[in-house]
């Protein structure tokens, strides 16, 4: 599903120039669930918005569903996250104006489902999330944990083929945590490829492969032992 | 995914009560502006429009000796239609003001005097009677209906009689509809123009008005080429002067001066401060729709992630823009319909707002309010649909930072239009304080004008005899002018020159005592005098006459007009003969004892006002009972002479004020959300013990450098603009430079307390509170 050659990200300010990300080779395939962890600055995030498509790299190859997609434009990569990629971020990014409801509907409004495809999609994402029942709240009047929820929510709803973690766990306490974390085993379950950036080893262990980066390098790849076969 | 735009626009007006207040307010101020000038330029260019044969109407002008005006000969037109097929119809039209009785009620009326012509050539339309007939009975008349009001109430005036100043009874053949407001020609009742006799219409005395109609397709350039001629021709009065007759259309006699700019320089000036105000509200909608893009930061992140196209945003951003500038609008036509009859004082016109009658104002409601979207949510759209999703997300709090050049470009724009519409508006009040102050050369206060009519003018000795005698009555005179407006114009002939040397001048027939009733001084010779049986051939010359003649010692000197010779007996002092936008003319005075003159003014005593009145008015009681005493105070006369510029002055002030609001109005909302935006800032530096004032000035600083360089860009541009204005005065004041500072300084501190508010609350904020806010 996911294969980069040589990946390279440099930012370029007035006097420095950082690498990001320096010859990342990766492969991801379909229904995997890939945990990326490494310290603060290594490249995770800029990894992880590459490969959902929100970012360009500088240098080397990306295919995504066997297309390579690294010079397309902003135009042709926003139709491909529309109907493939679902994100889930650490500050859940959700719209205050927006009630529960509204923000999950958003993806859906935007690859132009009817209003009644989009209602019921919607309740039952809602439902399986276990926040029904907070439809028509803002997310200001939302716990942390629930926030989450509808961002993931959020992501699914459009029954993306992947769906991009970035620490979403991160602005939550260990309870919550764990909830999320559930809910993406679940997803991995029913057959989504999940990759999440993950500063916590113990989250790391719901994947299936845990890959270590530093200073913009895969120094390590392994595989949980329950998966292996 | 509409329905979700406008929940998100309304929901986040909601939630940013003040900016959505400002930018609403603003919008709707800046748009009810633009609609009450809209009206205002609708009404002043319909003038004259309203005639079925607009296009083929022409009012006859001449000019003489290259100056231009609107009355022409009396003769001309028969002329005109006699020589020219292509003119089909034509009319003279000339007012009189008349007292018109019937039975106890008598009224002073306009009575036009036209020809049979006049009713078939403009849509003045009769409701009862036939246009063909009606005027064609010499001594018949037709009124407006409002006129007949005044006479018949509840009976039928057809077949009845008005008697018109006190000579004549004119059988009523007509009631026609009442003229529009927006008709240059004004009357109240038409009478046929041969009732003032056929021997005056064969005359070349330029003392009507004339208008002509055309065949269809003519060749206008040709046909003005032929007629310009016309009067060189057949005035036989006239051997080697140049005298032109051309033709003006009928829609551009309001707007179009003979020889200036005339009314249509206001519209100009409206049409920008209209534009100006709109864009002062659309600036204030950009600066703090960028200013809080931060807010909206994750909301286009997402959007984008989710999979928004850019498409998508700009139409979600200008979709929302538009929706403020409709909402606005309604608030808009809501504050025209409430400020409309104030306006309607102000400019002193009648003007209507019926969106559902006017179909062109629709069009430019719906215009104004798509264009102001379109305008105030231009650069937002474009600005908030480039971010780039990661972006937005990581810095959702600094992406604001992105535009600062381009909102203190707008800001110093809205402050350079500040300090130039102030500095007009102290430069124009100037002026017209110039103007009531100034030394006109002769004294007009505390003399009354009353109006020359047949009974005075058979008793005009006895009654001047009976009012000089009482102590409250300093002088009497008579002339065909005040001193405030001589405008006719004679050529004139003077010593030491041929037959072919004439020049033109402005010429009064003038009684005994004018110059002493005026308080005007001779600097030579002597005035017009009963002890010198020949004065009535000779000459009084003001100093530019003088001066213009060449003539090193004037007195005993040959004079003439029309080469009526005489000498001439004084010269009078230099002074205003026109108003203060002309400079100082040539003017001759001749005496004439036949009494034909237009008015009578009497100088009373200012300390004993009420009984001089009274005197007047039971001499004029004896002496011209058939008429109602009426008269007016010079003064007034002379206020009118500028009631145009005084009234234009006073809606540019208001306009001013308004701009100046606008600008306020945004700047405050800027200065609330720069104070918001540096709380963390301000919260630390005074943990580490900056004081309030020091943070005060911190925030006020950048505002004052923009009001600072706005006064740099507007000073140059005001100067230039209002030299030019000013040149519009013969006499005027001079511009100097503490106008400069003083609009400077006073869109400084305006700015400042504006400002200020919001950068003394951030100050004296705890510290703590500050610092949480993050």
């Amino acid at each position: 599903m996911i294969k980069t050659e040589n990946l390279k990200k440099i930012y370029t300010t007035e006097e420095v120039e950082t690498t990001a990300l320096n010859n990342v080779n990766l492969d991801i395939k379909a229904g995997e669930y890939v945990a990326i962890m490494g310290p603060s600055g290594c490249g995770k995030s800029t990894l992880l918005n590459v490969l959902g498509l929100i970012d360009k790299p500088t240098d080397g190859k990306y295919y995504f569903l066997e297309t390579e997609v690294s010079a397309f434009s902003e135009r042709r990569r926003a139709n491909l996250r529309k109907s493939n990629i679902g994100f889930v971020f650490q500050s859940f990014n959700l719209i205050d104006e927006l009630t529960v409801f509204e923000n999950v509907e958003l993806p859906l409004l935007y690859l132009g489902f009817s209003s009644s495809d989009r209602k019921k999609r919607v309740n039952d994402v809602l439902e399986q999330m276990e926040i029904m029942a907070r439809n028509n709240h803002f997310p200001q009047q939302l716990s942390g944990g629930q926030q989450q929820r509808v961002a993931v929510a959020r992501a699914v709803v459009a029954r993306p083929k992947l769906i991009l973690a970035d620490e979403p766990t991160g602005n939550l306490d260990s309870a919550h945590g764990e909830e999320v974390m559930k809910i993406l085993g679940e997803l991995h379950e029913a057959g989504t490829t999940i990759v999440m950036v993950t500063h916590s080893p113990s989250y790391a262990e719901y994947a299936n492969r845990t890959v270590h980066l530093f200073d913009g390098h895969i120094v390590s790849e392994n595989i949980q032992e329950e998966f292996m076969i | 995914m509409l329905k979700n735009y406008l929940k998100t626009a309304f929901r986040n007006i909601k939630k940013y009560k003040l900016y959505s207040f400002i930018n609403i307010s603003g919008l709707a101020v800046g748009m009810a502006c633009c609609i009450l000038i809209f009206l205002w330029i609708q009404d002043e260019i319909s003038y004259d429009r309203f005639h079925q044969h607009k296009d083929r109407l022409y009012r006859v002008v001449s000019s003489l000796e290259g100056e231009w005006t609107s009355t022409s000969p009396w003769a001309i037109n028969d002329v005109l239609k006699k020589d020219f097929p292509e003119v089909i119809r034509s009319t003279r039209f000339r007012t009189f003001h008349f007292l018109t009785d019937r039975q106890e009620k008598s009224h002073y009326e306009d009575v036009g005097f036209v020809d049979l012509d006049f009713l078939h050539m403009f849509s003045f339309p009769l409701l009862r009677g036939d246009p063909e007939t009606a005027l064609s009975s010499r001594e018949s008349v037709v009124i407006t209906k409002e006129a007949a009001q005044r006479y018949f109430k509840n009976e039928d005036p057809l077949g009845k009689f008005l008697t018109v100043n006190n000579s004549i009874d004119l059988k009523v053949t007509g009631i026609l509809k009442d003229v529009p407001s927006n008709s240059t020609l004004q009357f109240d009742m038409l009478a046929p123009v041969k009732l003032l006799g056929e021997e005056k219409l064969r005359t070349w005395a330029l003392e009507t008005s004339a208008y002509v109609m055309l065949e269809k397709n003519v060749s206008l350039q040709e046909l003005r080429f032929k007629i310009s001629g016309t009067t060189m021709k057949y005035d036989k009065r006239i051997e080697n002067q140049t005298v032109v007759n051309d033709l003006q259309p009928i829609s551009r006699m309001h707007l179009h001066g003979l020889n200036d700019a005339g009314g249509i320089l206001y519209i100009y000036i409206f049409s920008g401060i209209a534009v100006i105000i709109l864009l002062i509200a659309c600036i204030n909608f950009i600066n703090l729709t960028t200013a809080k893009s931060g807010k909206r930061a994750v909301e286009v992140g997402m959007r984008k992630v989710i999979g928004a196209q850019r498409s998508h945003l700009i139409k979600q951003f200008f979709g929302e823009a538009v929706f403020i500038s409709l909402v606005a609008f309604l608030l808009a036509i809501l504050l025209v319909s409430l400020f409309l009859p104030s306006f309607n004082q102000l400019t002193q016109k009648q003007l209507t707002f019926d969106p559902v009658e006017n179909s062109t104002l629709i069009l430019i409601l719906l215009g104004t309010a798509l264009f102001t979207g379109i305008v105030s949510g231009s650069y937002p759209a474009l600005l908030f649909s480039s971010f780039s999703p990661i972006q937005a997300l990581r810095e959702s709090g600094s992406l604001s930072f992105k535009s600062p050049v381009l909102r203190r470009v707008l800001v110093i724009f809205q402050f350079t239009v500040a300090v130039g519409l102030i500095f007009s508006a102290i430069v124009l009040q100037k002026q017209m304080t110039f103007i009531r102050n100034k030394d006109l050369g002769f004294d007009r206060s505390h003399v009354l004008r009353l109006p020359m009519n047949k009974d005075v003018q058979g008793h005009y000795q006895a009654f001047k005899q009976s009012l000089v005698k009482n102590a409250d009555i300093l002088n009497v005179t008579s002339a065909t002018n005040t001193p405030l407006s001589i405008g006719n114009i004679n050529p004139v002939y003077w010593e030491g020159r041929g037959p072919d040397q004439y020049e033109v001048m402005n010429f009064a027939a003038v009684d005994y005592d004018y110059f002493e009733t005026f308080q005007m001084d001779l600097t030579k010779g002597r005035t017009f005098s009963r002890d010198f049986a020949t004065d009535e051939k000779n000459y009084i010359i003001n100093e530019a006459a003088v001066r213009f003649t060449g003539l090193g010692s004037p007195i005993g000197k040959l004079f003439s007009i029309w080469k009526r010779e005489g000498r001439i007996i004084g010269v009078v002092k230099d002074f205003h003969s026109r108003s203060l936008h002309d400079e100082i003319k040539p003017v001759v005075f001749t005496l004439t004892t036949n009494w034909s003159h237009n008015y009578i003014f009497v100088r009373i005593n200012p300390e004993r006002i009420q009984p001089a009145l009274q005197t007047v008015q039971s001499s004029w009681k004896q002496f011209a009972s058939g008429y109602p005493f009426e008269y007016v105070f010079l003064d007034d006369v002379f206020e009118r002479q500028y009631q145009t510029d005084q009234r234009m002055g006073l809606i540019i002030n208001d306009f001013t004020l308004l701009a100046i609001f606008l600008s306020c109005l945004g700047l405050f909302g800027l200065a609330s959300y720069m104070a918001e935006r540096r709380t963390k800032e301000i919260g630390i530096r005074k943990v580490l013990g900056a004081s309030v004032s020091s943070v005060a000035l911190m925030l006020s600083k950048d505002f004052t450098r923009w009001v600072l360089i706005a006064n740099a860009i507007a000073w140059p541009v005001a100067w230039y603009v209002m030299s030019r204005w000013m040149q519009n005065y013969a006499y005027r004041i001079r511009i100097s430079w503490w106008m400069f500072f003083l609009a400077g300084g006073l869109a400084l501190i305006i700015a400042l307390l504006t400002v200020g508010y919001q950068s003394v609350k951030a100050a004296t904020a705890n510290p703590g509170d500050s610092l949480r806010y993050e």
